[in-house]
């Protein structure tokens, strides 16, 4: 009975099928694993735990159908479980949210000049690029998963209700409220940088 | 009772909105994502032809979009992870 299942495809055509279809998605779910996890380590293991559970379920995912998205689902619930287990230790992503909190909120002068005058060997591009980088990673999680997948891997709305498991509604209040608040992190960083963006004509 | 006035000098804030900016401001998400449908399109064109403060919210909340994909640089795939979970794959059962 139990065998069942099982017995439709040999391991071989199994893992073929597996390979063929969930495989070429290991870039995007690696980086959706790193921006939520914010560690290469991590990272990792949360991939490396989706697939393997993917490959337990295999014979639930219909052929042809959305894989990456079917994936990104996996990773965001292990995500969530593993982000209860370990929310006894909360060093690394405190430490996060502590440090981009006084970048954008306590720079004062002397500091201000200090790290441009300092930086000026680094390209703006880099510097935009860190600043939209911690901007992104100090939102709250909810608010950062939108923005990954909606801007960054570029899944509808339909695909992203799935993946988090919320109605279309949700998924649109959250990305409205995520937007304005990197837009409010990120208008404060332009002021400090001397960009004037009120009046561009 | 004295009528209520509308400050003169609060026009140029982008608080006084009418309900058609209103209106626009809750659909800017959708149309910068591609999921407004045809008739909310028209309405917002038409709608930022003759409003200014619209079209500049607009162009802002497109930028951030453009401004993210272009700074979040995607992470390199670690080179053994491909074969670690190949291998685990083919040891499991």
């Amino acid at each position: 009975m139990s065998d069942q299942r099982g017995s439709q495809l040999s391991k071989e055509e199994k893992d073929a099928r597996f390979e063929a279809e969930l495989l070429p998605i290991l870039d995007p779910l690696y980086n959706f694993a790193f921006r939520l996890t914010l560690d290469e380590d991590d990272a990792n293991d949360l991939v490396q735990e989706t697939y393997l559970k993917a490959y337990r379920f295999f014979e639930y995912f219909e052929q042809g159908t959305n894989a990456k998205a079917w994936l990104f689902r996996i990773l965001k619930n292990s995500f969530i479980n593993d982000f209860r287990k370990k929310s006894k230790q909360p060093a690394k992503v405190d430490y996060n949210e502590v440090e981009s909190y006084y970048n954008t909120e306590g720079n004062d002068n002397d500091a201000e000049i200090a790290t441009t005058s300092d930086m000026r060997s680094q390209s703006v591009q880099d510097l935009i690029g860190d600043e939209v980088a911690s901007a992104l990673n100090s939102l709250p999680v909810d608010f950062r998963t939108v923005i990954i997948l909606c801007d960054l891997e570029g899944f509808t709305y339909e695909e992203m209700a799935k993946i988090l498991d919320i109605p279309i509604g949700t998924v649109r209040s959250r990305l409205h409220r995520a937007r304005n608040f990197l837009k409010e992190k990120l208008e404060n960083y332009a002021k400090t940088m001397g960009y004037n963006n009120t009046d561009e004509d | 009772m004295n009528a209520i006035v509308t400050p003169q000098n609060q026009v140029s804030t982008a608080d006084n909105a009418s309900p058609d900016c209103e209106k626009v401001v809750s659909l800017l998400d959708m149309i910068i994502d591609g999921e407004a449908t045809s008739e909310e399109k028209t309405y917002f064109l038409t709608h930022v032809e003759n409003c200014k403060s619209c079209f500049d919210a607009h162009n802002k909340h497109q930028q951030l979009k453009s401004v993210l994909q272009d700074n979040i640089k995607r992470r390199a795939v670690p080179n053994n992870l491909l074969t670690s979970i190949q291998s685990v794959i083919k040891a499991t059962a």
